[in-house]
């Protein structure tokens, strides 16, 4: 995958292992993946799968023993892996915003929301502490937080949930960055709150027109958001494609599986719900093969033998000797 | 089926005190006046957003909490009122699943310990007895053999929630209250749990009361359903009755703003009219606690709070402009 028009973000080869006391765990290996302007890219999986790591790398965050391995991280025309601390002091929160899932701990509960959304542009842009003030009323207004310039001298503890999120957005969004990460930016939220919050992410997308990462692992959120997305397991890209197609035309068995095991609001009460056996294996670890092999209901020896390459088109690729049937044309 | 659970106009306040006299100023109205059965063999849902009180009526039911006023029904008896002894004793009977499977068990105790603590506790059978009934448990809940000789870090989230729940049958109960018991899970591993707690309902004749905020969990485990906003019950009924045909408008929002796995529906749904966020339970709004965000509230909401009205058999709702005629024509206030 080449940088080529519009593409914000192109991540090759990505490989972070994270050492701890007695074992390395390879959290993300081999994944690549471009995000372009305009666009939101869901990143989906369950716990450990490595879909925080990846936007912990991008950001230059990762925690202490996380180390980038291999492969190249491009923003724009710079290749952020080569970058050092102060250089990422310079992308965070300017070319790339960061919403995380639970706003009480990423905001500082001790400035005003009013410096909180203006530091931004005091950082990376020089501005006044009076203009700061004044674009953080503006950015609040463009959140829909209510009656913007009485929330400036208030403290996030006396702010709710959804309104602390919309806060977060607003400091990410404050330097009009290239590139949004948002991790579960609704998971801590109360569904009808989720619902706002969504609704709001719905709008701001077609009139900013920045490239979001959206990580979550829930399918819903994704469905309603994302124009690609991105399926993860164990470490290992192994389905990508068009939103419509991950859910209509599933091509990966963790994929399929994933989505057989969501309760919908028709799945029958009296059958024993779908679920995939066993548990994701140690990352410090890995089998050969695939790593869905021990759980997956058509593996076979080949897909213990080695990594299944990505087969389909570059639109639509999946990591699976076995697919599920395409439907017919 | 006769109700092995029956709440009656169950009330549960914190007082806020200040902290130099401890005088108090004020309460958390955390539940006020909530009210309904939970046959024999059921599995009960109980579901609302954060702070509607769902988990307070948990914590009662199983006796951890002690209502401010009101009844709690077990087995005819007002598990409330009893001398210590006997509730003790029905404390066997009511168990409780918690929602975070790393914070609700020892890590310095071994799987075994833990789930052999009730019985060491309630001095029940032999040191021997007690052995071979946790071997029994950890092996029905389907955890290895030698699980018992390990730690519960030693083990997924999945496998955990094993544990907790082999620890809530050790007494042989005939009510198991989970709170959120899946809510931290996988999806993969989520319906491993739920098919579980289904079989292990069969096998031991369980009355379940789920508590969740999780509507199509609770939808798939649960024969009947209330609807928890701010204190109060705002519907009730089958489960099937109240997901199709919901009277409440909360009910039907929270129903429409759960996000599916179907793209195209979550594209082209309209959002819920819903506004705000949920007030502070210190001073609930007067009239229908919903109606600071409710599409449809009228002059009518803010004063007078509505009643439950029933919309057939035992679906009930409070509200004075449902989503569709009620049962009767009985006067709505």
């Amino acid at each position: 995958m080449s940088v080529g028009d519009g593409t914000v973000l192109a991540v090759e080869g990505l490989k972070v292992d994270i050492e701890l006391r007695h074992s390395t765990v390879h959290a993300v290996d081999d994944v690549s993946f471009t995000i372009a302007a305009r666009e939101t890219v869901g990143l989906v999986g369950e716990s450990g799968c490595g879909k925080t790591t990846i936007g912990l790398a991008v950001l230059g965050l990762l925690p202490v023993g996380g180390d980038i391995v291999g492969g190249s991280i491009r923003l724009g025309g710079d290749d952020l892996t080569a970058f050092d601390e102060d250089a990422m002091l310079r992308v965070r929160g300017n070319r790339i915003g960061i919403v995380f899932q639970d706003p009480l701990t990423s905001l500082n509960p001790t400035m005003t929301i009013g410096d909180q959304v203006g530091e931004p542009l005091r950082i990376h842009r020089g501005a006044s502490a009076r203009a700061a003030r004044g674009s953080a009323a503006e950015l609040l207004a463009l959140v829909g937080l209510p009656a913007p310039q009485r929330q400036l001298d208030r403290y996030p503890h006396e702010l709710s949930g959804g309104m602390r999120q919309r806060v977060s957005l607003a400091t990410a969004l404050a330097c009009e960055p290239a590139l949004l990460i948002a991790d579960e930016p609704t998971t801590a939220l109360d569904v009808t709150t989720q619902d706002q919050i969504l609704e709001l992410f719905a709008r701001l997308k077609d009139e900013l027109g920045m490239a979001v990462l959206l990580i979550t692992h829930d399918m819903g959120v994704v469905a309603g958001q994302a124009d690609r997305v991105l399926v993860m397991y164990a470490g290992k890209l192994v389905e990508a494609g068009g939103t419509d197609s991950i859910f209509y035309e599933v091509r990966h068995r963790y994929t399929e599986a994933l989505l057989e095991s969501i309760p919908r609001m028709t799945t029958s009460r009296s059958e024993p719900l779908y679920s995939i056996p066993g548990q994701p294996p140690d990352l410090s670890r890995p089998p050969g093969g695939c790593r869905f092999a021990a759980r997956c209901a058509y593996a076979t020896d080949e897909c213990r033998a080695a990594v299944p390459p990505f087969f389909g088109e570059p639109a639509h690729l999946f990591a699976c000797i076995h697919p599920v049937e395409a439907a017919a044309a | 089926m006769s109700a092995l659970v029956e709440l009656r106009d169950v009330v549960k306040e914190y007082p806020i005190t200040t902290r130099l006299l401890q005088r108090r100023t004020g309460a958390v109205h955390a539940v006020s006046g909530v009210s309904f059965d939970v046959p024999a063999g059921a599995t009960f849902g109980l579901v609302g957003e954060s702070g509607c009180g769902k988990t307070t009526i948990g914590r009662m039911i199983v006796g951890l909490e002690r209502p401010t006023g009101g009844a709690i029904l077990f087995d005819g008896r007002d598990v409330t009122r009893l001398p210590v002894r006997q509730r003790r004793r029905l404390q066997r009977a009511r168990q409780l699943v918690f929602q975070d499977p790393y914070a609700s068990l020892d890590p310095r105790m071994r799987v075994g310990g833990i789930v052999r603590e009730p019985l060491a506790i309630q001095r029940l059978g032999s040191r021997n007895e007690q052995r071979a009934t946790v071997q029994r448990l950890v092996e029905e809940v389907g955890l290895p053999r030698d699980a018992v000789n390990r730690y519960p870090h030693e083990f997924s989230g999945g496998q955990r929630q094993r544990i907790g729940l082999a620890r809530a049958l050790a007494l042989n109960p005939t009510l198991i209250v989970a709170d959120e018991p899946v809510s931290a899970l996988d999806v993969s591993i989520r319906s491993q749990v739920l098919n579980l707690m289904r079989e292990l309902q069969r096998r031991h004749d369980l009355t379940y009361i789920v508590i969740s905020h999780d509507l199509t969990v609770v939808r798939y485990v649960s024969d009947l359903l209330g609807v928890m906003y701010l204190g109060k019950l705002v519907e009730t009924g089958e489960s099937e009755t109240v997901y199709r045909t919901p009277a409440h408008p909360y009910t039907a929002a929270l129903i429409a703003t759960i996000p599916l796995p179907d793209p195209v529906h979550e594209r082209t749904k309209t959002h819920a009219a819903i506004r705000g966020e949920i007030p502070s339970a210190t001073s609930p709004p007067p009239g229908c606690r919903f109606h600071t965000r409710c599409p449809r509230a009228q002059d009518l909401c803010r004063v007078v709070e509505p009643p439950l009205r029933s919309f057939g058999g035992t679906h009930l709702a409070a509200c004075h402009f449902p989503l569709q005629e009620p049962a009767e024509s009985e006067a709505a206030a």
